[in-house]
């Protein structure tokens, strides 16, 4: 197992940080997508964030990532695993090309074969669960997965029906993908699914791309030192997302800014209710994370391109990005 | 030992060239991948047998551009399980003990087995990519792959006397290996690497990551322990070149720096300008390193396929060149009932019957050799025959009608391509106005790249419709030869005031364009031809006969109207 790079040590990029760092303190905000060129350390900033996220504690053994023990699955009571471990949060890779067995699981061939018995074999679903699944190049995965990963994600569940077996096991993942926009587009429904969506582009000053090819030069130079010098800024990290965490339920969001939220999505044209709850969702997050109690109408503006950019209806004759429509939209009802 | 100059004694020659990649891989076999260019013959056979015995690696495993990632999942062995009657596993491709991985053809390495490609490619270190390029005109090696390839070279022309210098100092590479540890580089030097990118707009920092550890390991090869200034050019002439999104102005340089001096010399108080100075001589410094350090053909080989790739490649984002549709593209197998037109998928029909055989033997209470099938298990092959479509504008920008024109097409495009998805259409825009005929949008299937594409276009001047129609035929044939159906559109009407050699002539223009007309019908291309003008007038007619391609006369064009028109039509 290679060392993760540092999370406090990634040179700029604090829109994609930020957006991570939400859904570490809600995984309810839903997915975060990423859009941006080769080698601006989308994969290097995913990497970093599981090992700055606390410990989990799981079920020793168990194939699904159980953690609630008055819910087990399946397969820890038939096989009485009740003893708890801690481990880092999983971040599983789904590689392009993956096929539907490997994604959610199949007969385990093995067992079939040398002792005549229905086994399953679980996928990549199931590694994910209570974790982080990427999909690099998520625009160019084959639909029938795509398909397949939105319902599951929605629903928090893997429900397989093949090979004669039929089997549930939960399947709670944030999911991250990333992708170049021009090399083909996602639909406008795998789109709406992820809570965040993001732009990242490689920093614009040389000092700034100095350092990132320094730090990584020094990083695999010697990576124990590395981590060491970094461990300090990546716990306070840690805490205070765990803080956040615990702080979460006692934000509170007063009537005018539900209602500006609302207004917000309205004169934007989303589509459906999601836009909306994931915009509290992640305003709840950021002023936890914030460390403060009462949500402001300021912060609705750092968030709103992340939440809502991905949701516009596309208009073929509009020039501007959707980024420029939402930020226009958004300094009309503040100021207005 | 070695009486020959070598590639960082500023000896340059493809087998010096060579020879310095294959030393600095040996250093740090972390570097990564070779791009070779040129087509096939015997010589580059030679060269590539060469390469690999001085790279001294027996185990190679190619890569077709045929194959697709899902082949490159571990399997079951049908033979070896059915004899074993145990499950016997495939070794996964890239885990075996192979060290070298040659991708031929690699231009025609579609999108998804590039994306595939790269990912393998950031991951596994241990291994060595060669791609073998041998593209010609307008394709080049999917940005996934080239991007992700370290070195460079070019054996278009390599001469045979050339192959007997590949030889490289074993001892020598040994003893920097060991000394690359040490090898420490300064912030200063660093910042001057990140300035090259930045001036061949390379933003990519795993391209410039690469670059320094280049030339970390040639500070190692000249045994020293600080990486000097023109160890990173070295290193930037090895590794970036041939990624440059841009090629500074190599000749012009010289005069804008000179026309700058005086200016800036009046203001030299203040320390911003000062700055702006040192950064310009650093750049032009830069050039002349490059240029130092480059055989001079090299350069502009390397810059004539860089913009070619820009111009098909770039900003396209390669949608159009993705699927060999000869047979169509495999899909997952799936369990139908056989019939003698489909073609049975027999690997997944054993993998599927092969784990019940010792419960269907069981349950028949049978001992008997062979395997125990179930209609079930029969799998059909599938393929996806759904071939694309590039739908190739070509619109009129001249004269008094022209922003308009131009502006509905460009709407037309965008709403097309914004329902495009669904059809898998590729858009494509030319226009022709002035005196030349200019290709704004290449095939594309991203709306996003449309839009950039299409900020500002040209207009006014005379009518060179025979131009516009040649290079439509052009790129039409060449979508063709992509197995991507061409469909011209073309609006205008159909009046043409230039010829094919430029001359104002009206006669000899509309001849041309005529004559045009017919080349694209004589092509099989189909066409349809809106017509923008009042009334249909003569000219248009012939034109659209001589097309033989389905005609609309349409005088009121506004892009709804076009793209419903054309949404019908085909």
């Amino acid at each position: 197992m290679s060392k993760y790079f540092p999370f406090s040590a990634i040179v700029g990029q604090e829109q994609m940080k930020l957006a991570l760092i939400l859904t570490a303190i809600d995984p309810k905000i839903g997915g975060v997508l990423v859009f941006g060129d080769r080698g601006t350390g989308k994969s290097t900033i995913i990497r970093a964030l599981a090992g700055l996220l606390p410990k989990k504690k799981f079920i020793q053994c168990c194939p699904y990532n159980c953690q609630d023990v008055s819910n087990l699955c399946f397969h820890c009571k038939t096989a009485k695993l009740s003893k708890m471990i801690e481990r880092d949060t999983p971040v599983i890779d789904l590689p392009l090309g993956s096929t539907e067995d490997r994604v959610v699981g199949a007969l385990n061939l093995e067992i079939a074969l040398s002792e005549g018995r229905k086994v399953f074999e679980p996928g990549l679903l199931a590694k994910a669960n209570n974790g982080y699944l990427y999909v690099d190049e998520v625009n160019l995965l084959e639909d029938h997965i795509v398909d397949l990963l939105l319902d599951v994600a929605a629903s928090g569940e893997n429900l397989v029906e093949r090979d004669g077996m039929s089997i549930r096991h939960n399947s709670k993942f944030v999911l991250i993908g990333s992708g170049n926009p021009e090399e083909g587009e996602l639909r406008p429904q795998l789109l709406d699914r992820f809570g965040l969506s993001v732009k990242v582009g490689s920093p614009s000053k040389i000092p700034e791309r100095v350092e990132v090819v320094k730090r990584r030069d020094d990083f695999e130079q010697d990576p124990d030192a590395f981590l060491k010098k970094w461990r300090r800024k990546d716990l306070a990290i840690r805490k205070k997302i765990l803080a956040a965490r615990n702080n979460l339920t006692n934000v509170k969001l007063d009537d005018k800014i539900l209602s500006k939220c609302a207004e917000l999505c309205i004169s934007i044209g989303s589509d459906g209710l999601r836009g909306e709850l994931t915009l509290l969702r992640t305003l709840r997050a950021f002023t936890a994370y914030k460390d403060k109690i009462d949500a402001e109408l300021s912060d609705i503006k750092e968030i709103a391109v992340h939440t809502l950019s991905h949701r516009l209806r596309r208009d073929p004759l509009d020039e501007s990005s959707s980024e420029m429509r939402v930020e226009r939209k958004i300094n009309e009802l503040l100021n207005g | 030992m070695d009486k020959k100059k070598t590639f960082f004694e500023g000896e340059l020659s493809v087998s010096t060239l060579t020879t310095a990649i294959v030393s600095l891989i040996k250093i740090d076999p972390s570097i990564g991948s070779i791009h070779i260019k040129g087509k096939f013959s015997p010589m580059r056979e030679e060269f590539i047998s060469k390469l690999l015995k001085l790279i001294d690696q027996k185990r190679t495993k190619k890569i077709y551009p045929s194959q697709s990632p899902s082949d490159f999942n571990s399997s079951i062995n049908i033979v070896r399980t059915l004899a074993e009657r145990k499950p016997v596993f495939e070794q996964d491709f890239f885990e075996d003990k192979s060290n070298i991985i040659i991708l031929p053809m690699a231009e025609k390495i579609d999108k998804n087995l590039a994306c595939f490609l790269k990912g393998k490619m950031e991951n596994s270190k241990d291994k060595l990519f060669i791609a073998l390029d041998e593209s010609e005109n307008d394709e080049y090696v999917h940005e996934n792959i080239s991007q992700n390839i370290t070195f460079f070279i070019s054996v278009d022309e390599i001469r045979l006397e050339e192959l007997k210098d590949l030889k490289i100092n074993y001892r020598k590479v040994r003893a920097a290996r060991k000394n690359l540890e040490k090898v420490v580089i300064k912030k200063d030097i660093l910042s001057h690497l990140i300035n090259c990118a930045d001036l061949l707009g390379i933003t990519d920092s795993k391209v410039a990551y690469t670059a320094l550890k280049t030339a970390k390991a040639i500070c190692s090869l000249k045994e020293k322990s600080f990486v000097s200034r023109d160890d990173v050019n070295q290193a930037v002439s090895l590794v970036m070149i041939q990624k440059a999104k841009r090629i500074p102005e190599i000749k012009d340089m010289d005069e804008q720096t000179q026309s700058k001096q005086p200016e800036e010399k009046n203001e030299e108080s203040s320390p911003d300008q000062t700055d702006l100075e040192k950064e310009l001589l650093n750049k032009q410094m830069l050039i002349e390193t490059i240029k130092a350090n480059l055989p001079k053909d090299l350069i502009e080989q390397i810059i004539k396929n860089k913009l070619k790739t820009r111009q098909s490649g770039d900003s396209v984002g390669s949608g159009e060149k993705n699927k060999n549709f000869k047979f169509g593209r495999p899909l997952p197998s799936i369990g139908r009932k056989y019939s003698s037109d489909k073609k049975i998928d027999l690997i997944s029909t054993l993998t599927k019957a092969i784990p019940w055989q010792k419960i269907r033997k069981d349950a028949i209470k049978t001992n008997k050799k062979g395997l125990i099938f179930y209609p079930d298990d029969i799998t059909i092959k599938q393929f996806d025959q759904k071939s694309e479509r590039v739908l190739i504008f070509i619109v009129d920008s001249s004269g008094s009608n022209a922003i308009g024109r131009l502006a509905e097409a460009k709407g037309a495009v965008e709403i097309l391509l914004s329902d495009a998805y669904a059809k898998r259409d590729n858009v494509a825009l030319i226009s022709f106005g002035g005196d030349d005929a200019k290709t704004l949008l290449p095939p594309t299937r991203s709306l996003v790249a449309a839009k950039k594409k299409l900020g500002a276009l040209p207009g006014g001047g005379g009518t060179p419709l025979a131009r516009g129609l040649l290079e439509a035929n052009k790129l039409a044939l060449s979508a063709k030869n992509r197995n991507i159906k061409p469909i011209l559109i073309l609006l205008s009407d159909g009046k043409s005031n230039l010829g094919l050699n430029g001359e104002p002539d009206r006669e000899i223009a509309i001849r041309d364009s005529l004559k045009i007309a017919s080349i694209i019908k004589e092509n099989g291309l189909t066409s349809i031809f809106i017509d923008t003008s009042k009334r249909a007038q003569q000219v248009a007619k012939d034109l659209a006969s001589n097309l033989d391609g389905k005609y609309f006369p349409l005088p009121k064009a506004n892009s709804e109207s076009i793209s419903n028109t054309i949404k019908n039509s085909i």
